[in-house]
């Protein structure tokens, strides 16, 4: 019996630990069920209201380019109503919702906020009383959308498949253009095994040939962008650009009255493989040839070429080139006219050609045909006529001067 | 002779723990199949709003007017071509939504799951469907599936053969 008082003392120091365990254990495992049940419930809804948020500045993102915010607001509300979002107080469900909008920057960026009220189930036993989901997406005006591929081509209208007049696309590749494919000729998408659907062949502006030529859409019944006669005319984005005002900028080669011969310039070995360029602005009175004087690779170089004749750009390897400073954006100019190709950009196969600025040839055709097995453009393929000629499988993508797009961009 | 102090003791707490156990689970086993149920629902609910997103963004995309758009409207309410997933599912005539919910481990993308109803509404569409600009795209992907168990089924939208269901909405104009 010596044990008894040792045996009630223990019992006393245990009395209550249960309860502190179940305390402990239930607070977590509500906590889990907030968790599971409530996250959820908001995050499915917040997916929910972003998508409408997203899809209303997407639709208002043009209006406000052209009409300004007003009308933007207007488009984006009306987007909201359709998508079930009116703001406002629904007695019936308890639910208060808000549309609302913002000018972060005055006539640049465009901002639609959505919000609603949700119930929350769990939530309640830890005080989070009914929580307010928002959303946001703001879009930017860019500097510059408008053509990424351009012909000024101004001679009678071309048939279909006429090859070296407006513009001429052909190929099985996955061919992207973010920005428009203005033509003052014909136009002609002629991908007929990816089709030009807007999954394998996609133009996010519009596509303009002017009255009275055709634009022609081989992959799909199904017309994308704008052609016929909705526009006449399209302006030329580079027509400030000359064989004069770009000879100015001249920093090798005497100047666009003396031939010029690259093979001096070349750095070789500035990457495996390849040789590169030092930063210049190359000028020519005759044809220039880009192609690397050891290797297959032009390596990354901030390089212009401006010339009379023609400019080749051309090599089995890669080719990385971003336009010199004072060119406008222009990586090569050609004063040649027709009966060739002005610009001619090719490479080998299983390369990628990247070209961060535009190609100009306003008396001639620029010619792309590679077996890249990818073809990047950040700036304008502009000339008085197009052709280009993809590979199987290849990926073509075309950017603009502006970065891409119908000239405006989503921030977040 | 004293009793023993134990010897009353042990009936009174004999089934305590058994019974703690029982008590517990009443609240604990709902509470776990509830977590498990309403987290599976939710899953599946947040994929089917994003398959709207991504099913809207393709019709949008490919222009056109309302005139002409029973070509687009019946490629984005296509389901998957089988096996195919992702970008090869799209690519070989399946609609981005369905091929969306047809992504592994959902396998939720066939005809029976999946349905995508794609509207094309304009200025002329009678309210509340009156569309600001031709084409609108109004795209509704309606799931059905079953439920992760059997416990809560009835909290949630019911659908056909004993399953539920969540329908995501986007609309979406160029």
């Amino acid at each position: 019996m010596k044990n008894l008082p040792m045996t009630r003392n223990r019992r006393d120091h245990e009395r209550g630990a249960v309860a502190l365990v179940i305390a402990v254990m239930w607070t977590a495992l509500f906590g889990m069920a907030v968790m599971a049940v409530d996250f959820g419930y908001l995050y499915t809804k917040k997916r929910g209201i972003q998508s409408v948020a997203d899809s209303a500045l997407k639709a208002a993102m043009p209006v406000f380019k052209t009409s300004g915010r007003n009308a933007a607001e207007q488009r984006a509300r009306d987007i909201a109503r359709l998508s079930g979002y009116v703001a406002g107080t629904n007695v019936a469900t308890n639910t208060t919702t808000n549309v609302d909008f913002a000018e972060p920057v005055l006539a640049q960026q465009f901002r639609v906020t959505v919000g609603r009220t949700h119930p929350t189930f769990f939530g309640g036993i830890f005080g989070l009383s009914p929580r307010r989901i928002e959303a946001s997406a703001t879009g930017k005006i860019t500097a510059a959308g408008g053509a990424a591929i351009y012909s000024g081509d101004t001679r009678a209208c071309g048939a279909q498949f006429a090859w070296g007049t407006g513009i001429e696309v052909t190929g099985n590749g996955f061919f992207t253009v973010n920005g428009d494919i203005q033509s003052k000729n014909k136009v002609h998408l002629g991908t007929p095994n990816a089709g030009c659907d807007g999954v394998n062949c996609r133009v996010t502006g519009t596509v303009t040939a002017a009255s009275p030529c055709q634009f022609w859409n081989d992959g799909t019944t199904t017309e994308i962008g704008i052609g016929g006669t909705s526009a006449v005319n399209p302006p030329d984005p580079l027509v400030a650009n000359t064989l004069g005002t770009l000879g100015a900028a001249c920093t090798a080669g005497t100047s666009i009255a003396t031939p010029l011969n690259l093979d001096a310039f070349w750095n070789v070995g500035a990457c495996p493989g390849g040789s590169g360029l030092p930063t210049n602005v190359y000028c020519s009175s005759t044809d220039i040839l880009v192609t690397p004087f050891a290797g297959t690779i032009i390596c990354p170089s901030t390089a212009s070429f401006i010339s009379a004749g023609t400019v080749m750009i051309q090599t089995d390897g890669n080719i990385t080139l971003t336009a010199a400073p004072g060119t406008n954006g222009i990586i090569a100019f050609s004063n040649a006219g027709l009966g060739g190709p002005a610009i001619h950009l090719s490479n080998g196969a299983n390369t990628q050609y990247t070209l961060n600025g535009s190609v100009y040839a306003p008396n001639g055709l620029v010619q792309a045909g590679t077996g890249a097995f990818g073809f990047t453009m950040n700036g304008i393929m502009d000339g008085f006529a197009v052709v280009i000629s993809m590979g199987p499988t290849d990926v073509w993508t075309f950017n603009g001067s502006g970065g891409g797009g119908p000239g405006w961009t989503m921030l977040n | 002779m004293k009793p023993s102090a134990r010897a009353p003791r042990r009936p009174k707490s004999s089934g305590v723990a058994a019974l703690e156990l029982a008590l517990s689970l009443v609240f604990l086993v709902p509470l776990l199949t509830g977590m498990l149920q309403f987290g599976y629902y939710f899953y599946i609910a947040s994929h089917a709003e994003e398959a709207a997103r991504a099913g809207v963004r393709e019709a949008v995309m490919k222009g056109g007017n309302c005139a002409g758009s029973a070509l687009i409207k019946a490629e984005g309410q296509a389901p998957p071509p089988g096996i195919w997933t992702g970008n090869a599912c799209v690519q070989n005539g399946g609609g981005a939504a369905a091929c969306y919910m047809n992504e592994p481990p959902l396998g939720l993308g066939s005809p029976s799951n999946t349905t995508v109803t794609l509207d094309c509404l304009t200025p002329a569409s009678p309210m509340p469907d009156t569309a600001p600009i031709d084409p609108t795209w109004r795209i509704k992907v309606h799931v059905e599936f079953q439920p992760a168990l059997f416990a809560f089924k009835s909290l949630l939208p019911a659908g056909l053969g004993g399953k539920v269901y969540y329908e995501a909405t986007v609309v979406s104009s160029p």
